[in-house]
């Protein structure tokens, strides 16, 4: 082989080398120019009424009818009736001077006293027959300058427990100065004191005190000076009898009705509509209730604000029962309804009220008869619910619902389009569509997911003839299958500015008629989505 | 280059990176007498030396790759700016609706042979690696388009599949003559496995429903096997790598995968001018002890649907993120795919070859051939024919060439040569050495190459001695 022909084959070697890693230059490697086409499921879901509707909402089923009712309510509690009737501190003292004891040694004196201990009521013009305490105490002091020893033995024959009068006796100990003073305080849980009836409106509670002296070798340096002071502090009782005048429980609160959360206009007929006070009373007095207000209030429906006590039916105040002695421990409940009769509930919830306001007072003894027999418990309290039942049964027309949230749409370098695909089954009586709005920081519409053309997303249900107005089980609702326009690159990159979501759902019923809704209805939803991707 | 280049290419060279581990035994060198290795698709062939060994280390290295789906050059074109770019339709154009991908490798640590009385023994110690991956053209179209071009279809991802193995082989062959035209051949061969994964079955596929917002159908029938080292099969283990040297050491030995494997030939030569053999190569398998891991369908053929996840979750719920929800979806895939792990010993196969040969011997020096070899995996066969010829320049050199079909591979064009200089030898073969000139246009090339020691060489072109019979494709006159 001559050298010419080794260079030759060395040359043509060295290209073919050369060709070949050419060919594998990974490090010249361009984007792969895929475009991956992903159609993937985002949701299914079988919503009943109470998944479509916002949170705060209770439905009840009529046990007769089966129709769905709305309900919305509100309790009020007051404090429990220790917490407003409190018993004041009684306090009295009994002096006796010149009190001449001539005890020679060895022997004894007993003086005798029969008082009355003034008893004042937590309020004037209250009458108290009997207290059952579940804590307090007794203080009693003496103060003398009697130079002997002896003791002092008190009795209060109104003051009983498990039918004992009350019965304490205080060591008088002199102990070679004076003066003499000695001071014992006593629980009186579980007592019970009746002071005696009212005289010129002043109850008092009878006391029997009795001094015991005796003699000794110490001088006699009468006349002496004695002194008792009773006193009866942090009463807190479990029972309380007698009368108790008035008393007055203010509350105030409001119903959200959260179905109109995002009501953006239109309105809702409804078929049936009721407004409940309830009242719960274990008090043991008549009582009434002061509606003071009672207003809906809308955002954005005019008039704003309906008085749904603005009504010549509307009774005020209403007067609720109490239980008597013999209910002692029970509650009296009692239910009262308003319907658009006797209210302006119509009126409220044609402006699609956001809340309904109430400020209401329930008053006791309101006829002032203080013959009457009161009693109450530590735990006696009065509750008050308001409650606004809005049945099913209902029109809708171009009623639209509307919220704005927070939107972060910036990673779509890679999307070419996106297609969403809905398809519904809905057992519901309603048409249903959707808007998606996308806006800047200022609100202003930068896009929108459905065109202004797009039909109905959902379409209502048939229903059946009156009064059920039921939509049959059978045939099935069609299935409808909804393709908004795809999102394309340009839209796409329009939305990475958009900084909010202002999401509008439109609802009629079938026909813009009276409709029923029925628990075993439910809007089946099946949302995907194509997303093209570019690399 | 940014990530997604990075990314991509990641995938694409792991695919391709088989193409460049080139080649096993050649079927051409099985009728290359002059190499002792030839035996090795036959344990009843001659092997015309009194005694061999190949010089440790070098005495044989095979790799071979036979891809029967694309080329290089259908994936990867350049622009007249010199860039390299991917032709994914192109890739995708070319599969068939099932594809194989398979590489060997075979390293030959020791070897030795030797003749006594009629029988002929050789002993041998090899390193296998044998990897055969199955892959369907939907599951490569879904992994670079995705779903939707299966929308209202089922995408078939069925027989993807793997049967990845590394295993030591220590084999004893004997071959006897048993009859003045017959002659047979045994190999048995204890076989000691250091990795496994092996997919028994993958019926899988993917039906994406246009009338359901996409919902997504998984069939499944699965049942997959692992045996790695290192990697713990104790249930309350996370996945992670555990190495001491002791167990190392112990792994890498693969003593406790211990296997058996069979090659059973025969010869029958009805006279001088043609010689016939058939052969049973790598019947066996092994049995996997060591950290074994399964992942098996639990309720055989399952179906899965997917349609999204439930809103109601959100609803009132304001604590529900989606990423919680995404997991909830994962779980309920694997849940409702019913894959359960077990950690329980399990048996993988060898690629089984089943060689049928044919040969005709004009003159003492010209030989042509015809080998039908058929491989068996996950139950397929892959059939793949050969023809051959070589001419032998005395006992110094011997040139080969041969022409090789099988599944989507028709331009298989071998070389290759054997050079004895003294007692040493030294032979290259290809079954595709175009491969070699056109790397970017070939599914199929393999390589084997070694050096061995040769004593006693039978052959005798000048004259006929006297055991010539003994010497198959010789013509006595």
């Amino acid at each position: 082989m001559n050298k010419s022909l080794v260079l030759i084959l060395l040359c043509l070697f060295t290209g073919f080398i050369s060709c070949v890693k050419d060919d594998f230059s990974f490090n010249k490697f361009s984007n792969p120019n895929l475009e991956p086409d992903l159609a993937v499921p985002l949701v299914h879901s079988k919503l009943s009424l109470e998944d479509l509707l916002p949170k705060g909402s209770t439905i009840i089923e009529d046990s007769i009818t089966h129709n769905l009712i709305l309900v919305y309510e509100t309790e009020v509690v007051s404090k429990n009736a220790e917490d407003y009737i409190q018993i004041p501190t009684q306090q009295q003292t009994f002096t006796k001077d010149n009190l001449i004891l001539p005890l020679p040694s060895g022997t004894s004196l007993v003086l005798p006293f029969n008082e009355y201990f003034d008893f004042t009521p937590p309020i004037a013009g209250q009458r108290i027959d009997s207290i059952l305490l579940k804590s307090g105490k007794i203080s009693l002091s003496i103060v003398s300058d009697i130079n002997h020893s002896g003791s002092v033995e008190i009795d209060l024959p109104f003051v009983t427990k498990n039918g004992q009068p009350f019965h304490t006796v205080i060591a008088h100990s002199y102990t070679g100065s004076i003066p003499v003073t000695e001071v014992v305080e006593i629980d009186l849980a579980g007592y019970k004191i009746a002071p005696d009836p009212p005289v010129n409106s002043q109850q008092r509670l009878f006391v029997n005190f009795t001094l015991k002296i005796e003699g000794d070798n110490n001088p006699d340096l009468s006349p002496y000076s004695f002194q008792l002071t009773a006193s009866i502090s942090q009463l807190k009782f479990s029972g309380l009898f007698g009368y108790f005048g008035k008393y007055e429980y203010s509350m105030k609160d409001s119903v959200e009705l959260s179905v109109f959360r995002n009501a953006y206009e239109g309105q809702v007929q409804f078929g049936d509509l009721r407004l409940f006070f309830s009242t719960s009373n274990s008090i043991g007095m008549p009582m009434q209730l002061d509606v003071n207000q009672l207003k809906a209030y809308s955002t954005r429906n005019a008039p704003y604000v309906v008085d749904i006590t603005d009504n010549p039916g509307f009774v005020n105040p209403i007067h609720f029962p109490s239980p008597d002695v013999s209910h002692l421990g029970q509650s009296v409940d009692t239910l009262y309804s308003l319907t658009p009769a006797t209210c302006n509930l119509l009126q409220a919830l044609n402006i699609a009220p956001n809340y309904i306001d109430f400020d209401v007072v329930g008053q006791s003894n309101p006829a002032g008869n203080p013959a009457l027999q009161n009693f109450i418990l530590d735990t006696s309290h009065y509750a008050l619910k308001v409650r606004i039942e809005l049945p099913f049964f209902a029109s809708v027309a171009g009623f639209v619902i509307a919220d704005t949230m927070n939107f972060n749409f910036t990673d779509v370098e890679r999307i070419e389009e996106f297609a969403f695909v809905m398809t519904t089954v809905n057992r519901f009586p309603l048409d249903i569509w959707i808007q998606a709005y996308f806006a800047d920081e200022q609100n202003v519409v930068l896009d929108s997911l459905m065109y202004s053309g797009d039909n109905y997303l959902v379409h209502a249900a048939a229903v059946g003839p009156a009064p059920e107005y039921y939509v049959p089980l059978f045939p099935e609702p069609p299935k409808y299958t909804f393709y908004p326009q795809p999102l394309d690159r340009i839209r796409l990159q329009r939305l990475t500015t958009a900084r909010k979501l202002i999401l509008k759902a439109g609802l009629n019923t079938y026909n813009n008629s009276l409709v029923k809704i029925y628990n075993d209805y439910s809007l089946d939803v099946r949302m995907g989505a194509r997303i093209k991707f570019s690399y | 280059m940014n990530k997604i280049k990075l990314s991509f290419l990641m995938v694409m060279l792991l695919i391709i990176s088989n193409a460049f581990v080139y080649a096993q035994f050649s079927p051409n060198i099985s009728f290359m007498r002059s190499v002792p290795q030839s035996f090795v698709t036959n344990p009843a062939a001659e092997v015309p030396f009194r005694f061999w060994i190949g010089i440790p280390g070098l005495s044989s290295f095979g790799q071979s790759f036979d891809n029967t789906g694309f080329r290089y050059k259908d994936v990867f074109y350049k622009t007249p700016d010199d860039s390299l770019h991917f032709d994914v339709n192109n890739f995708l154009n070319t599969l068939d609706k099932n594809n194989f991908i398979n590489v060997d490798t075979k390293e030959e640590i020791l070897g030795f042979g030797f003749n006594v009385r009629s029988y002929y023994f050789d002993v041998r110690f090899t390193e296998r690696f044998s990897n055969s991956i199955e892959y369907s053209r939907d599951l490569m179209s879904f992994l670079f388009k995705l779903n939707n071009q299966f929308v209202g279809k089922t995408a078939d991802f069925s027989g993807t599949g793997i049967n990845m193995t590394l295993y030591h082989e220590l084999s004893l062959g004997v071959r006897r003559k048993l009859s003045e035209k017959w002659s047979g051949g045994f190999r048995i061969k204890g076989l000691a496995g250091v990795a496994n994964v092996y997919s028994r079955k993958t019926d899988l596929s993917l039906f994406t429903d246009p009338d359901n917002a996409y919902a997504m159908t998984v069939h499944s029938d699965l049942e997959i096997h692992t045996s790695i080292p290192g990697l713990s099969s104790d249930p309350t283990d996370s996945l992670s790598f555990v190495f001491t040297d002791k167990n190392l050491q112990n792994e890498l030995m693969g003593l406790d995968n211990q296997g058996l494997a069979l090659d059973l030939g025969i010869q029958f030569q009805p006279n001088n001018l043609f010689l016939f053999g058939a052969s049973v190569v790598d019947l066996g398998f092994i049995n996997w002890k060591n950290n074994p891991k399964s992942y098996v369908s639990d309720q055989g053929d399952h179906d899965y649907t997917f349609d999204g996840i439930d809103i109601n979750d959100f609803i009132g719920n304001d604590t529900a993120s989606l990423g919680d929800q995404l997991q909830k979806v994962l779980d309920s895939l694997t849940k409702n795919l019913g894959l359960r792990t077990n950690y329980d010993a399990y048996t993988s196969y060898l690629l089984t070859r089943v060689n049928v040969t044919g040969q005709f011997n004009p003159t003492k020096k010209d030989h042509f051939g015809l080998l039908l070899q058929t491989t068996i995996f996950n139950n397929k066969i892959k059939p793949a024919l050969t023809l051959h010829y070589n001419h032998e320049f005395g006992k110094t050199l011997n040139l080969m060439t041969g022409y090789t079909i099988s599944k989507g591979n028709y331009l298989n064009l071998a070389l290759g040569f054997s050079l004895k200089l003294g007692a040493i030898q030294w032979y290259v073969v290809s079954d595709n050495a175009y491969a070699f000139f056109m790397p970017t246009d070939f599914r199929y090339t393999n390589i084997q190459f070694g050096f061995n020691l040769v004593f006693g060489d039978k052959r005798d072109f000048k004259k006929v001695p006297k055991d010539v019979e003994n010497v198959p494709g010789m013509r006595t006159n």
